[in-house]
């Protein structure tokens, strides 16, 4: 059937001016938001690994006021450092110990089952360190005090109502990167810090049996949360799970 | 020659013997007043020990289907697959092995956790025995009510782990798993296989029921996040992850 041309001007204009917001609004829903990231330059003379990024010199905001088993709040200074952008991967752990196994088709995944005192040798390997806690702390959060790397909104993991954990590519949530360019810290796996957990008031047979470990997933069957940004997690040195992995440091001056 | 016709004989023979062998039924049945109670009572006592999922507020119970509890005389233990030989452990065979005991916690996927003392053989101890094979790489469990499951070897040998036959020193309840259960406490209670009645070591997996039924992971170690502790009032508690201790956080 011939449509008369009037009908022909009305379905376009229909099409046009109502279907075609709604189709681009669904589009960017679906798709990430990718944050603008305002990186600070490094000084000259400064070389920074492409794997790495660059944390200026300077004071954070680290811990929560309503936590209190943080430093809830209080201002803390760090010299100039690297990080690496990304956890370790399985692929990478594997060129340092070869008896090193993972399930196939999982080389760019976070490589976990790893020890503090492996992942320390591991570091050292390739010339680099574990992060004590604050550079963990900064390098996630910014110098804003914000809740998540990504800023104050909440929202849950993909592997939401899971009683486990799935782990991803690492790099895989573009949109959750930290200020600095640093991806995954939160989700994915808990990390290995070089810092002894300890708070005010921690009873003293307690010193220095656990390690930090930071930015991971929270579970309660039904639901999983991201961790914040200032939450702390502790496991005794010689832990192995599924949950903990790792990322390299670098200080400035050794360079 | 018989006084009495051989057919009449063998008819008051045979309702003679039928009558003798009901007898103690019909005693039971003409003594007790009310027949249909002494039956109904039978009956209720069977259901009431049936295992089954139960709220307690010690240690809640949980069973993937309900059976009727297994009698530790009559049950044993297989071990097989890539092992120097299949072997059969009766009950009396576990318990004369060298024991250990330990406090700690089974945390279910439902959020609650609970407390127990647990004595039992370490899986070095059974291996020593059954001498698995070095292909073999993971133990595949079954239980006396289809459940099944398949925890890596590695995981097995880490300190803590257990097959227990007693709790809180006394002969481990059949709502918690008797004759033989695996408590391994950094796992998530699905992981910690109640009536045991076999064990495979295999090269690979063969997956478990809640890996296969729904969303939960093989592995099931236990996650950072809350719990729910029973013996706390159910109070949401944080955990670092692995086997659960609540006592350090008693600070808050």
């Amino acid at each position: 059937m011939v449509l008369p041309m009037h009908e022909k001007i009305q379905r376009f204009v229909y099409t046009f001016f109502y279907l075609t917001p709604l189709l681009l609004t669904l589009i960017s829903c679906q798709s990430e938001q990718i944050p603008e990231l305002n990186l600070p330059t490094p000084p000259r003379g400064v070389v920074v690994p492409k794997e790495m990024v660059y944390i200026p010199e300077g004071e954070f905001i680290m811990g929560h006021p309503d936590h209190n088993k943080t430093v809830r709040g209080k201002k803390v200074y760090t010299h100039a450092y690297l990080i690496d952008k990304f956890e370790v991967t399985n692929e990478q752990y594997k060129k340092f110990d070869s008896t090193y196994r993972y399930p196939q088709g999982q080389n760019n995944y976070p490589a976990t089952y790893i020890s503090y005192n492996m992942a320390v040798l591991y570091l050292d390997f390739v010339g680099k360190r574990l992060p004590i806690e604050a550079e963990w702390e900064k390098a996630a959060r910014g110098t804003d005090g914000r809740m998540f790397p990504w800023g104050d909104k909440v929202f849950g993991p993909p592997n939401y109502g899971f009683s486990g954990l799935v782990t991803e590519p690492v790099g895989k949530r573009k949109a959750l990167v930290s200020p600095f360019g640093a991806y995954d810290m939160v989700g994915n796996v808990w990390e290995w810090t070089s810092d002894w957990y300890s708070f005010e008031g921690m009873p003293k047979e307690y010193k220095k049996k656990f390690k930090v470990i930071r930015g991971g997933v929270l579970s309660v069957h039904l639901r999983s949360d991201y961790s914040y940004t200032f939450d702390r997690n502790y496991m005794p040195s010689d832990s192995k799970f599924n949950f903990i992995g790792f990322r390299g440091a670098k200080s400035i001056k050794s360079q | 020659m018989f006084l009495v016709p051989r057919r009449k004989f063998f008819k008051f023979l045979i309702s003679g013997l039928v009558s003798l062998g009901l007898w103690p039924n019909i005693a039971c049945n003409n003594s007790n007043q009310n027949k249909h109670g002494a039956i109904q009572e039978k009956i209720s006592d069977k259901i009431s020990r049936i295992i089954r999922n139960e709220n307690r507020p010690d240690f809640n119970v949980r069973s993937f289907k309900p059976i009727s509890p297994i009698n530790r005389n009559q049950w044993y233990l297989f071990t097989g697959g890539l092992t120097k030989g299949p072997r059969t452990f009766y009950f009396e065979d576990i318990v004369s092995l060298k024991s250990e005991t330990q406090m700690s916690r089974l945390k279910c996927v439902e959020c609650w956790s609970a407390k127990a003392k647990w004595e039992g053989i370490s899986i070095k101890t059974l291996l020593e025995i059954v001498k698995p094979m070095e292909q073999a790489k993971w133990v595949y469990f079954r239980s006396v009510d289809g459940y099944y499951e398949s925890i890596p070897l590695k995981d097995l040998l880490r300190p803590r782990v257990l097959l227990v036959y007693k709790m809180n020193d006394k002969l481990l309840p059949s709502e918690h798993g008797a004759p033989l259960r695996l408590i391994i406490p950094f796992k998530y209670g699905y992981k910690n296989v109640k009536y045991i009645t076999r064990m495979e070591f295999l090269e690979k997996d063969k997956s478990g029921h809640w890996s296969d039924e729904g969303s939960y992971s093989l592995d099931g170690s236990i996650q950072p996040g809350y719990d729910h502790p029973l013996d706390k009032g159910k109070k949401r508690i944080f955990i670092n992850g692995g086997e659960v201790f609540h006592d350090f956080d008693k600070l808050g």
